[in-house]
């Protein structure tokens, strides 16, 4: 159980009036959690631009779809002999490759 | 033809662009589609960036766009612009200016709310969470990011101010970069310039064999006859073996002497001699590149705990493996990464990442991938590229690289010195503006 999860129970269990006073430790959980593949994907910004939204540089990925960037990444994996981007397609792993197409598709 | 391709290829075409829609695409091209601060993360805290480097303040932007409004952001620098190392040896060859490398903060003040400080650090209080400046203010902090980059080793015999006006190493991108730039041009046709490489780690490992090319391609159009020569510490070419062995045997045969593993004991910049494990060595020229250490406010803080000269830090989240609380990224840290622009970019991401889930109660991601990457010039319009991931490795709590991604160019190539300019606009976009 994670620290969340342990105020969620905690505030069910206890009553609101204590997790109000205990306002420090639930401000702390209260943040929303990163969205998954944001920081994988940012392997992709020195290139591709602030959430793939290049203005001055390589292919724009910012609202793709996610299936043609996984495509994509997994076609340049076989490519030989490799240019760069082949190259760095071969660093992840399928799920990695997911996480990162879902986080470019769902930019705008 | 996939989507992307098409859309390429219709664009260079023109296919169904009028002249209004084309050019409304060219300028939606140009304006740069930048992040926000968000003001509702529910995290708060104040950390204080030391440096304004590549890693320093990219570190600083993204606390600021993952973190939000309430992450109190102050950058202490004591340079009012970063100038570039990457690109600088294209200022030996005239084909930059050192000011077409200099990158300024304010678009990190006014575009994320980061608070500059211009100043130097004398102290930093692990215990009491301060950072002290020279001019006696203190900057309190949560947590704390060190990124000074690295100072240098002083080569026997170049103790003195006027010795080292005279041999620079030019490793730092700046007035000594200018400095050698003109005692390139003062040669005279058939001179020798001599650069020596220290042993790793040192900044950039395929820096130095670039710059040999980028030299021994200018004195050959401009210094007819002239030699360059490579006394390299490292038992052999350290990055892209493959490029720069095809560069010193082929494309600048006769023109660079490339010697592994030569010692430099002394030079006397009187004499401009260099006395070295294979002997002695007059030149016109000396570039001499001493052996690296992290930037004084590592090594002067106690956060120098690997061999004396470099930062220990956990890789998850770059803290310090002496001092809670304080992180350093770029080249002043000890990790299995090469210390070089475009990574510590990745570094400092996964660092601001990690800040900011500590901030919230959270955990840092437990598998962080880098990514290595950058092109080097062999001659004013060929250039070859190097790159490599690393990922997270639970067993020995470092980065290691992936198998089967890490490689170099297969050969140089113009299109490649193309796209060596894009990619550097784009990493110095994503690190300042």
């Amino acid at each position: 159980m994670n620290l969340s999860q342990f105020n969620k129970r905690l505030r069910i269990a206890i009553g609101l009036p204590l997790a109000l006073a205990s306002f420090y430790v639930a401000a702390q959980t209260t943040s929303t959690a990163p969205p998954p593949g944001r920081l994988l994907a940012s392997n992709c910004f020195q290139c591709h631009g602030y959430n793939g939204k290049s203005s001055i540089g390589f292919d724009r990925l910012a609202g793709e779809s996610a299936g043609e960037i996984f495509n994509e990444l997994k076609e340049m994996q076989m490519k030989s002999p490799p240019e760069m981007m082949e190259m760095h397609a071969r660093g992840y792993t399928d799920a990695q490759l997911r996480l990162i197409a879902d986080y470019f598709s769902k930019q705008r | 033809m996939n989507r992307r391709e098409f859309f390429r290829m219709a664009s260079l075409a023109g296919i169904g662009a009028t002249a209004g829609t084309w050019a409304n695409l060219a300028s939606a091209a140009i304006a740069p589609q930048l992040g926000t601060v968000p003001t509702n993360t529910g995290i708060s805290g104040r950390v204080v960036v030391i440096g304004g480097g590549m890693a320093g303040a990219t570190v600083a932007k993204y606390l600021r766009l993952w973190g939000g409004s309430n992450v109190s952001v102050t950058l202490v620098e004591r340079d009012s612009a970063y100038t570039s190392n990457i690109l600088s040896n294209l200022v030996l060859n005239g084909q930059r200016s050192i000011q077409s490398l200099q990158y300024g903060y304010s678009n990190l003040a006014t575009r994320y709310g980061i608070r500059l400080v211009k100043g130097d650090v004398v102290a930093i209080d692990s215990v009491g969470h301060s950072v002290s400046l020279a001019d006696g203010s203190k900057l309190p902090y949560d947590r704390l990011v060190v990124a000074p980059g690295v100072e240098f080793d002083v080569i026997p015999g170049l103790e003195s101010a006027t010795a080292q006006a005279k041999i620079t190493h030019a490793w730092k991108a700046g007035p000594q970069t200018t400095t050698l730039r003109n005692q390139l041009v003062a040669m005279k046709p058939g001179g020798t310039f001599v650069m020596t490489i220290p042993p790793k780690p040192y900044r950039c490992p395929p820096g130095p064999y670039e710059r040999a090319c980028v030299v021994a391609d200018w004195l050959k159009k401009n210094r007819v006859g002239s030699k360059v020569f490579v006394l390299d510490a490292n038992p052999g070419i350290t990055a892209e073996a493959n490029a720069f062995t095809n560069a010193f045997n082929v494309v600048h045969k006769g023109v660079i002497d490339y010697r592994p593993g030569v010692t430099i004991n002394s030079i006397d910049s009187t004499t401009m001699t260099l006395n070295t494990s294979i002997g002695n060595l007059q030149a016109n020229v000396i570039n001499a590149i001493p052996k690296h250490k992290a930037g004084k406010v590592v090594t002067g803080n106690g956060l120098a705990n690997v061999d004396g000269r470099w930062a220990g830090v956990d890789v998850l989240t770059y803290q310090s493996t002496v001092a809670p609380g304080i992180h350093i990224i770029g080249d002043a840290s000890a990790t299995t990464q090469p210390k070089a622009g475009h990574i510590v970019n990745q570094e400092a991401k996964i660092c601001a990442d990690a800040i900011v889930r500590l901030l919230a109660g959270r955990s840092p991601d437990p598998s962080p991938v880098t990514n290595s990457a950058c092109y080097s010039p062999i001659t004013s319009d060929s250039a070859s590229w190097l790159t490599a991931i690393f990922a997270y490795d639970p067993v020995s709590r470092s980065m290691q690289p992936v198998p089967g991604a890490a490689g170099e160019a297969a050969a140089r190539s113009q299109d490649n010195y193309q796209e060596m300019f894009k990619w550097f606009n784009t990493l110095m976009e994503d690190s300042f503006a």
